[in-house]
């Protein structure tokens, strides 16, 4: 079989220009997972009442279910659900009016949520316990202690590990093809499904990732170099 | 004047405090001695409030503490008052030297950034490790660490200062600086609850001697008493097996 580089070249182009909406969609998504990862995080670190089990329970269940579950069900929930729902609280706006990349954004949030949990989990217990005893003993609050202590040695440690979920939510985000939104894969479709060169379009928009997800990587390490200059161990 | 009384602390169906009573007096040494698991680091966790004792009252200066219903704020500002070394130094390992003594005193609003950064170079000074001041803890032996640990406990000027086994961690060689250090302290006067292993130290350091069995103080008195003429059995059968530190004393 003969490989059409031309078409190629021409699906990269095409799907480059959809990049912007991969990006953004990824980078929304770990936003959210840095945020409300680090606030559970914290809840269950200090194992605050309620929050701390709640939270533990639904991260458990979403832990436990393929992305492409959360993106069906999720869709399922606002195409069929979301009118009557809406109508009920006697809201103006309905279903067809809500752009599709905002689910997209939800799904893959729920996913860096539940990631970024863990990660930040992972590096408070990195955080050597006696420590917090001597800033409660000075009779440091423990805003001060988390601010002061905790986070200052715990985000170097969750930093390469969030690059690594970064690029789990990019390649993740493929999936948003399927609640309508136009990103870097379904526009290499789209471009294979014109000239029928699909072998050609997927290995032009693997060519995407591939770039993409090394660029990550080397931000992410050179952010790690810069946020670990000041504790690097001189013993390990 | 520190008094305390009646503290008790059970974790689960374990009851580790059964009632403990002491006085400290301002400037006065207490070495509080037991087995390990009679609950002498219990108590000075109790005292520091690093673990909510199930009942007791504390009086240490204008604060009045009742372990069960005293509010928040009065026991933060209570345990501002008292400041505690560990025995695994627990510094801060994102602070160098000078900035593990300086920032609970801007933390806790007892300093600025200059007058705490002041005060922490005359404290470094003091206990000898000037040069070593931006250095991370990682970079510093235990016997330094352990020096870092003790200045910032002082760093908060505290009325009186927790010491539990701070020098069980360190190699043998490395102890003798941090005890000639805490004699230094001693002597300038400060008031100290010390938990050590140590028994010469003990003796030569302590203006009164506790010993701790299952929750309660068994016996208290001066070093003599205590080391010479102990009144208990399980005083006598503990010092016993400390005999050979204590015949070089």
């Amino acid at each position: 079989m003969d490989f059409n580089f031309q078409a190629m070249i021409q699906a990269i182009i095409y799907s480059v220009r959809y990049l912007g909406t991969t990006l953004e969609v990824s980078f929304a998504a770990l936003v959210i997972g840095v945020v409300f990862g680090l606030i559970i995080a914290l809840l269950r670190y200090y194992n605050v009442v309620v929050l701390s089990p709640v939270f533990q329970t639904l991260t458990t269940i979403f832990k436990g279910v393929p992305v492409v579950l959360i993106f069906l069900a999720l869709y399922l929930f606002f195409s069929t659900g979301f009118d009557p729902m809406a109508k009920s609280m006697g809201w103006s706006i309905r279903f067809k009016q809500i752009n599709p990349i905002w689910i997209a954004v939800i799904c893959l949030g729920i996913m860096a949520v539940v990631n970024g949990t863990e990660i930040f989990r992972g590096a408070f217990s990195s955080v050597r316990k006696g420590q917090l005893d001597a800033a409660q003993s000075i009779g440091m609050t423990r805003m001060q202690t988390i601010r002061r202590v905790l986070l200052p040695q715990a985000v170097p440690v969750a930093v390469p590990v969030f690059g690594n979920l970064l690029i789990n939510l990019i390649k993740a985000s493929a999936l948003c093809s399927m609640v309508g939104v136009v990103d870097i894969f379904s526009a290499a479709t789209i471009s294979g499904q014109q000239s029928y060169t699909f072998l050609e379009a997927y290995v032009g928009v693997a060519l995407i990732y591939w770039a993409v997800v090394a660029l990550i990587e080397q931000a992410s390490g050179l952010l790690e170099r810069g946020l670990t200059v000041h504790t690097r161990r001189a013993v390990a | 004047m520190m008094k305390i009384r009646g503290i008790r602390k059970a974790f689960g169906k374990q009851q580790v405090l059964n009632g403990v009573d002491m006085d400290v007096d301002d400037g006065e040494v207490v070495v509080i001695l037991g087995s390990s698991g009679s609950g002498k680091t219990t108590f000075l966790r109790c005292l520091n409030f690093l673990e909510q004792a199930d009942e007791g009252h504390i009086d240490l200066d204008d604060s009045h503490i009742d372990v069960k219903s005293s509010s928040k704020k009065d026991v933060l500002d209570y345990q501002r008052k008292t400041a505690m070394v560990f025995q695994n130094y627990a510094l801060f390992n994102n602070k160098t030297a000078l900035e593990n003594i300086a920032m609970p005193m801007i933390a806790t609003g007892k300093a600025g950034k200059a007058e705490a950064d002041r005060r922490a170079e005359e404290l470094i000074d003091k206990v000898g490790l000037s040069e070593r001041k931006d250095f991370y803890p990682s970079q510093l032996s235990g016997g330094q660490q352990q020096r870092i640990g003790i200045a910032r406990a002082l760093a908060l000027d505290p009325k009186v200062t927790l010491f539990d086994e701070p020098t069980s961690a360190l190699d043998p060689e490395l102890v003798g600086q941090v005890l000639g250090l805490l004699r230094d302290i001693a002597n300038a006067g400060a008031t100290m609850i010390l938990v050590t292993h140590e028994m010469k130290f003990a003796y030569e350091i302590a203006d009164k001697v506790v010993f701790m069995d299952k929750g309660v103080v068994l016996e208290q008195g001066t070093p003599q008493d205590i080391f010479e003429h102990p009144k208990h059995q399980r005083t006598q059968e503990f010092l016993s097996r400390f005999t050979s530190q204590l015949e070089h004393a």
